[in-house]
């Protein structure tokens, strides 16, 4: 991107920490942006113009190994760490120019793996046109097509996640209708890496001497499985130790005499390669490459999807810190370390069918760091390293990472102003969460205090205690639209007129609204046992197909339980639930309540045609819905009271279960782009969605609702139980730029998060634009090909979204205009 | 409860960023001695309740001709027609319209009620922000204010007032130890000039400003920017000249648009419109630099 042509933000010109006047700006009285850095210019440049690229590296080697070797049944932990080492021990080294953080998880700049064992099959029919298809077209070689067409996907045809449970169980319903999409999405066949790894560990103590602590485990191991689980994550420690070496002896090869200055850097990654992962790190740079590679071999052995990195500002401030303290660095070499990896996180992306793409529209891999906040003794946490870290990542203004930052009430001014700079000028990042909130939540659900305020952010908005869970936090993605409409036509779904739910009554024979909504929790309860039946079979299949060494030997308690993560092993053993469609249904909820069943302006019969018939002809009643009845994200606290018992509902009927590791559901309310094709496979609403259109995002007002302001919306986001939403919420707030000042002068928007926080506020994300920039970009992509919006829960480029993501971003409330 | 009790309200509007420091909650008062006849709140000025009708909001269902208890309302095309001469101000028609094409122009309120409403945004208001009170012309509510204003100081609330100045001085004085900020409008210097075009003369006006200047009060001078009707030369020097002269340094412009029309249809109003077309930027800019060549420094609401 030239920086010239930022049209709507101007973070490609000026660091953020330049005008937030922080100490390291003051320190060194020098004030950055991307013209001080050539080297993260040309490395951003080029990650930008890469071309996506399927590399077959990793499904090619796995297939060979059990091609080879076989599928041991009888040491299921072992067998998958031998699979892993030999990927690790055959993947390419592959290094480009300039960097100074190595590790590929592909062989291209900009590649996707591919995970035959869990989706990668519905690839399958898509690969001679993928590199053609219209939307998201992804690169691959015939030669390679036919590679993976031949020898990888007819292998794993059986033996993927997907469909070894469907055979174990003779097809589940539970699985037959998460295939439907319509009511929930069981996510667990593609991975369950929405976790966040002991980084802290790997840093301060190095592999080494984790691998003496599985030795020292085995030998007083408990029981076989243990003591298999020990010598596994052992071998998957020396798997990424060897890994790395290959690297060191890569850059050593690399390392050109003509070319002295690049030599001398990769002589110096040589011989940080040497260092770690393997040993504790013991400067900056060797603590970043550390985790990166780590990283790298966490994505040969799990798939890239939120694989999060927890709170890095504070793991690596005591490396910042010595550094700094002897001279050998300065900020500017940090930034630009700092720089490097975050471009390096962007190097890989998931890959998906068609027809996915329509559900997930521009997804990233969703890797979160997690800035700020409290440590575990509730002090408040702000380093240096935060700053620079959240400066270089809007310097960046790059898809990865998403960036989020922890608030509470004794967050220092100067940080919360620096957050509102980088929000304004990036437009999106970073999200913002409350750590009394989200404390209180995690500790409702079990957790003590010491470890709740050491929570990360995963994925695009989920809270889960760093390095201590095993929390697949994307576990369950679930419809609630799909009950009320089951709740409304006696358990039948209207599109397709099938019985999908129980019989619960024929709408127009509730004598009250408590009737209504017995049924109502009656279609609750059987959708959340058959999305829980559906996840528990799916993680039991996991812990028979892919139990998961290498990241389980980085989760905390395992060590303790001689388990693997996907066998309980974890210190907390937690499943994810992200529940779409709350301000639609609580809207529908208080419609049906005050419209239809107190003033009976609307009869229950008109209700149900009106409905059928997607409102044509019925005007008046469309009117009464909409215009008529309290809506949640106005403040009004009937509606407000609607759509926190609507939360409490929804959370007792998850807390009927516990996963087989035996844990709790935690839920969230977020639904990354899926309220837009859930809302697809939903009819007309009674708080007047139309057929088939979004429902609101995660837990937002419906759009055009909010119609008091955003304080009166933040003040119906408080009054949701946050301590029943251990999972976070995703609260997007669309603002006009000129609503909220200049750059140095946001008081106003100060005021408004200060107050959001303040009074209870769990998240806050924001996505600064005009309409008419949206608009432009839209009509003008090519222009606009840096311009970034918060989708729900992620940053994505704009032009990356379906033409149906970028309208609704467009019509999304702007509060006030 | 006696009257002064109880004061109907327009609209009380949260987040309000553009009516004095921070973030705000302005609050509506129905009712105002002047009539201008570019008055962007036109329905803010009758002291009575009246019934608004948005036309583009309108169904034509009919609820409304049968809910109508004195049968003023009929369907007359692609619209309704109200008498209001006949009007009791039930709202039973309001109350039966399903999509509010018709509704009150205010709510009552009491000193609990909208202390209540004004609470909500606490957390909001910082160090810089409170309430606004404009309407209307809030400080004719002299009774209603001094006991409002108490509670809200009692709430450490930032407490600022739109007003157009037409009150009485004492009143003025009484309410200005509990008010933080005037934002004052003036309109037009000549009398008669300004008798034609609000309906009353300005002296009042004139020495309400003198006097809350004398006294100390933080005070902002607005003027509305009228192209064809105040902004001449002669009226702006001399606006300019008596601001300096009570000791005033600054001056906000609020340069006219038209948004009022569309409010003007929907309720019965009286005022003989204005024909003025928002000003270019070159006479905000004229406007400004005349200011500013008299020594004021100029603000521009845009």
């Amino acid at each position: 991107m030239k920086t010239g042509s930022v049209k709507c933000f101007e973070c490609g010109n000026k660091a953020p920490w330049a005008t937030a006047r922080h100490d390291v700006a003051k320190t060194s009285g020098v004030r950055y942006s991307l013209e001080h850095f050539p080297r993260l210019q040309r490395l951003r440049r080029k990650m930008l113009s890469a071309k996506k690229t399927i590399c077959i590296e990793r499904p090619k080697y796995l297939t060979e190994f059990f091609r080879e070797s076989g599928f041991d049944e009888s040491k299921p932990v072992l067998r998958q760490a031998e699979a892993l080492c030999y990927v690790l021990d055959h993947l390419s080294p592959t290094l480009f120019d300039d960097e100074l953080i190595v590790g590929s998880t592909t062989s291209h700049r900009l590649g996707t793996p591919v995970y035959p064992e869990f989706m990668s099959h519905v690839l399958w029919p898509e690969l001679p046109i993928i590199s053609r298809r219209k939307f998201d077209p992804v690169a691959i070689s015939d030669d390679e097509a036919d590679v993976l067409a031949n020898e990888v996907f007819p292998f794993w045809k059986d033996r993927n996640i997907f469909e070894y449970t469907r055979r174990k169980h003779n097809t589940p319903r539970s699985q037959k209708l998460s295939e439907r999409l319509a009511f929930y999405i069981l996510t667990k066949a593609n991975g369950i890496t929405h976790i966040i790894p002991d980084y802290q560990k790997v840093v301060s103590r190095g592999l080494l001497s984790l691998i003496e602590e599985t030795r020292e485990q085995e030998e007083k191991a408990q029981d076989a499985e243990a003591a298999e689980f020990y010598r596994a994550a052992r071998v998957s420690f020396q798997g990424l130790i060897r890994f790395a070496e290959r690297y060191s002896f890569a850059c050593e090869q690399r390392a050109d005499i003509s070319q002295p200055e690049r030599a001398a850097e990769l002589k110096e990654l040589a011989a940080i390669l040497r260092q770690v992962p393997a040993r504790p790190a013991s400067t900056f740079h060797e603590a970043l490459q550390s985790i990166w590679i780590t990283q790298v071999a966490l994505h040969q052995e799990n798939s890239n999807m939120a694989l999060s990195f927890g709170r890095f500002d504070q793991i690596l401030y005591p490396y910042y810190a010595s550094d700094s303290a002897v001279g050998i660095i300065d900020e500017k070499r940090i930034a630009e370390l700092i720089g490097c990896f975050f471009i390096k996180m962007g190097d890989h992306m998931p890959i998906a069918p068609a027809m996915v793409h329509e559900i997930i529209s521009g997804a990233s891999t969703n890797q979160a760091i997690t800035l700020g906040g409290m440590k575990a003794d509730g002090s408040d946490g702000t380093n240096d390293l935060t700053y620079i870290m959240l400066g270089t990542a809007t310097m960046l203004a790059m898809r990865e990472p998403n960036v989020c930052a922890r608030l509470h009430q004794r967050s220092p001014e100067k940080y919360r102003r620096s957050l509102l700079e980088s929000i304004y000028r990036s437009g999106a990042i970073p999200a913002l969460y409350n750590d009394e909130q989200i404390v209180q939540a995690l500790t409702e659900y079990g957790i003590p205090p010491v470890d709740a305020r050491d929570y990360g952010i995963v994925g695009c908005v989920e809270t889960t205690v760093a390095g201590k869970t095993m929390g697949h936090t994307g576990a369950i993605v679930f419809n609630l639209a799909a009950v009320l409409e089951l709740a409304l036509n006696d358990g039948v779904y209207p599109f397709s007129k099938e019985q999908i739910g129980p019989k619960t009554g024929s709408f127009d024979k509730f004598a009250s609204y408590e009737d209504f909504c017995d049924a109502f929790n009656k279609q609750l309860q059987y959708m959340v046992d058959l999305a829980v039946d559906g996840n528990t079979r799916l993680a039991e299949a996991h812990a028979e197909l892919h139990p998961t060494p290498l990241l389980s030997g980085l989760i905390d308690g395992t060590m303790k339980s001689g388990r693997d993560v996907t066998r309980g092993g974890a210190k907390y053993n937690s499943s994810g639930v992200a529940i779409v469609g709350l301000a639609d249904v609580a809207d529908s909820l208080s419609a049906l309540n005050n419209i239809v069943f107190e003033q009976e302006t609307i009869s229950k019969k008109e209700l149900l045609q009106a409905l059928a018939a997607d409102f044509s002809g019925h005007k008046k009643t469309l009117a009464l819905l909409t215009r008529k009845s309290p809506k949640y994200g106005t403040d009004d606290t009937k509606a407000d009271e609607v759509a926190a018992g609507l939360v409490e509902l929804v959370a007792s009927a998850f807390a009927r279960h516990k996963n087989p590791r035996g844990g709790e559901y935690h839920l969230g309310f977020w639904s990354v782009t899926f309220h837009a094709s859930m809302g697809g496979m939903t009819g007309a609403l009674p708080n007047g969605k139309r057929s088939r259109a979004p429902l609101a995002s995660g837990a937002t007002p419906v759009s055009g609702a909010a119609r008091r302001g955003p304080t009166a919306s933040f003040s119906s986001s408080q009054k949701l139980p946050a301590r029943q939403i251990p999972n976070c919420i995703a609260n997007n707030h669309k603002i006009p730029r000129s609503l909220l000042g200049r750059p140095g002068e946001l008081d106003v928007f100060d005021s408004l998060v200060e107050g959001y926080i303040k009074g209870g506020g769990m998240q806050v994300q924001f996505t600064i634009q005009d309409k008419k920039d949206l608009l432009a970009a839209r009509d003008n992509p090519q222009e606009y090909k840096d311009l970034l919006v918060r989708v729900s829960g992620y940053t994505a480029y704009f032009s990356d979204l379906n033409r149906k993501m970028q309208d609704e971003i467009i019509a999304r409330t702007e509060d006030v205009i | 409860m006696g009257p002064d009790d109880v004061v109907l309200v327009t609209d009380i509007q949260r987040f309000s960023i553009n009516d004095g420091p921070g973030i705000r909650t302005t609050i509506f008062f129905k009712g105002c001695p002047l009539a201008c006849r570019w008055c962007q709140n036109p329905e803010t000025i009758s002291f009575q309740n009246e019934l608004i009708y948005s036309s583009e909001e309108c169904l034509l269902c009919g609820d409304c001709v049968k809910a109508c208890p004195q049968q003023n309302i009929r369907i007359d095309g692609n619209s309704i027609a109200i008498d209001h001469s006949n009007c009791n101000t039930c709202f039973d028609c309001a109350r039966a319209c399903p999509s509010r094409a018709l509704a009150p122009a205010a709510i009552p309120h009491t000193c609990e009620s909208l202390l209540k409403e004004v609470l909500r945004d606490v957390n909001y208001y910082g160090k810089k922000g409170g309430i606004t009170l404009s309407g209307g012309e809030p400080l004719v509510h002299g009774l209603f204010l001094k006991k409002f204003l108490p509670k809200a100081r009692k709430a450490d609330l930032h407490i600022a007032a739109e007003t157009a100045g037409h009150v009485q001085t004492e009143e003025l004085v009484e309410l200005a130890d509990m008010i933080d900020l005037f934002l004052y409008d003036l309109k037009i210097m000549d009398s008669t000039h300004h008798k034609i075009l609000t309906g009353k003369s300005n002296e009042i006006i004139i020495d309400n400003l003198t006097t809350l200047a004398r006294k100390g009060c933080r005070i902002q001078p607005r003027m509305p920017l009228i192209p064809g009707f105040n902004d001449r030369e002669k009226n702006l020097a001399e606006t300019a000249h008596f601001l300096t002269s009570i000791g005033l340094t600054t001056i906000t412009l609020l340069p006219y648009n038209n948004l009022g029309e569309t409010k003007r249809a929907k309720i019965r109003c009286l005022l003989i419109p204005i024909e003025s077309m928002p000003p270019t930027k070159e006479k905000i800019r004229a406007a400004s630099d005349l200011f500013i060549s008299m020594g004021l420094e100029v603000h521009i609401e845009i």
